[in-house]
């Protein structure tokens, strides 16, 4: 059961991310924003690497930096099954502590 | 030491180090300075006046630089050591040289054979010292195998294998742009598994055996800056034993460490024993960090210092003692030059599957199988 809910939840956050990097850069800063909330949750079970990655997010969106783009190849480039491996890793780690 | 006429060293005083460069890998070298009996930390330079002021505070360096150049004009500096990113270096090796302070440079020292030629040079032609700045050979365990296989304990060495598992969770949360910026280096063909991380191993390889003789190998792509999995296969000049190298980017692999998430190993068998060498970076595995096989018996060196920081302490403290004391600095600019060579036919042997030799790797080779 726990195998089948990480399968589907990997999925759609693979899915949101997929299609938000296809997004403009200002758009994608302002929802990093609102992203924020929920990473300040997990701050106790991961150490605040969510609220981090959210800054340098905002950050690299926010002011055009070239390094959004190469942030954009990391997961568009990348075969489907290493960027779901990450996210479960993350949510089994860090959200469930399974 | 690469100068015919050395900087002859201060004898008495204290030694002033400076640090070029104050992002996330300087929290390393910043130990070696502490403590330290013959060099203190006096000065640190970064174009970002923010992270300057937070590692003043951090470590209360006397002296604060946002202008490299007026780092250099300070009379009283008296090594510095270059942490930037890889294109930066050799402008900045040659700029100290040419102001007389004695010089280590992170790894890899440039991205070009050119780069490495004109460091060489500059650091030559001013008669100072020049390190390319490696610290798994220092790592303690590493250097306790190095001393068993040449005091004969596992005989004739046949095979040296290492080992590197990058993974994703399990150490301190690290900024992206400590990575990031390699993708600038993946579209001039220069990975951040072999080229950068893999350096380590490459740079063990041939400080435990010699110069390569050739390269064989097969190298894909994870994501999209990261030149793995892979296996490299070399054998060496002027030893029987052959090398193998295999890389793997584990996403969903949980890897303790207090650093990096990176499972590293040797393992090197010889006619009569062999030796494993683990954790360094991280502990994925739970072992002793140095074991000997020989006659059906097990020798766990369980009390040697094994955590990352050591090997960097270490390595500053022995470019230090050379400056101060005399001596030539073990990673010189040759070797880190053959370091890199090495690393590039790793690269082309494992993009187009064929032999490639570590000496005819030039800048001309390079750009043709960018092409």
């Amino acid at each position: 059961m726990k195998n089948l809910f990480l399968d589907i939840q990997t999925e759609l956050v693979y899915g949101a991310l997929s299609t938000a990097m296809k997004l403009p850069d200002p758009v994608l800063a302002e929802l990093v924003r609102a992203a924020r909330a929920s990473a300040r949750m997990q701050e106790r079970n991961d150490g605040g690497e969510l609220l981090l990655r959210l800054d340098e997010l905002e950050e690299y969106f926010g002011t055009g930096s070239p390094l959004s783009q190469a942030l954009r190849r990391i997961l568009l480039d990348a075969r489907p099954g290493q960027v779901k491996s990450t996210i479960r890793g993350y949510l089994r780690n860090y959200v469930y502590d399974w | 030491m690469t100068g015919s006429k050395p900087k002859k060293p201060p004898s008495k005083k204290k030694l002033k180090a400076a640090l070029a460069g104050v992002g996330d890998i300087s929290m390393m070298h910043r130990p070696g300075y502490v403590d330290n009996p013959d060099c203190e930390l006096y000065a640190i330079c970064d174009p970002d006046p923010e992270r300057l002021a937070l590692r003043r505070e951090q470590w209360g360096v006397p002296r604060t630089y946002t202008d490299y150049s007026d780092l250099l004009a300070d009379p009283e500096v008296d090594l510095v050591e270059v942490l930037t990113p890889h294109h930066l270096h050799c402008g900045m090796v040659e700029a100290a040289a040419g102001a007389g302070k004695h010089v280590s440079v992170q790894k890899p020292m440039c991205t070009t054979i050119l780069e490495a030629d004109r460091m060489i040079e500059a650091t030559r032609r001013a008669g100072v010292l020049f390190k390319v700045f490696e610290n798994f050979v220092f790592y303690p365990p590493f250097v306790k195998a190095r001393e068993l296989i040449a005091g004969g304990e596992i005989g004739e060495p046949l095979t040296v294998r290492f080992k590197l598992g990058t993974n994703m969770f399990g150490s301190r949360p690290y900024p992206l742009s400590v990575e990031l910026w390699h993708l600038l280096e993946v579209e001039k063909g220069m990975g951040q598994a072999v080229f950068d991380d893999g350096y380590h191993k490459l740079s063990q390889a041939i400080d435990i055996f010699g110069d390569i003789e050739s390269v064989r190998g097969w190298v894909d792509r994870s994501f999209a800056f990261a030149d793995m999995p892979g296996v490299l296969m070399w054998r060496y000049k002027n030893s029987p034993c052959v090398g193998i190298f295999d890389l793997a980017l584990s996403p969903n692999l949980y890897n303790r460490s207090k650093y990096f998430p990176a499972d590293e190993r040797i393992d090197v068998t010889g006619t009569k024993g062999s030796l494993s060498i683990t954790r360094c970076t991280a502990q994925l595995l739970d072992a002793p960090a140095l074991v000997l096989t020989k006659r059906g018996r097990r020798v766990l060196f369980d009390d040697l210092r094994a955590d990352w920081q050591d090997s960097f302490s270490d390595s500053t403290r022995h470019f230090v003692q050379c400056v101060k004391h005399g001596g030539e600095p073990s990673l010189t600019g040759e070797r880190g030059k053959k370091v890199i060579q090495f690393a590039f036919a790793c690269i082309i042997a494992g993009k187009t599957r064929s032999e490639v030799r570590p000496d005819q790797v030039d800048d001309a080779f390079i750009q043709e199988f960018n092409r």
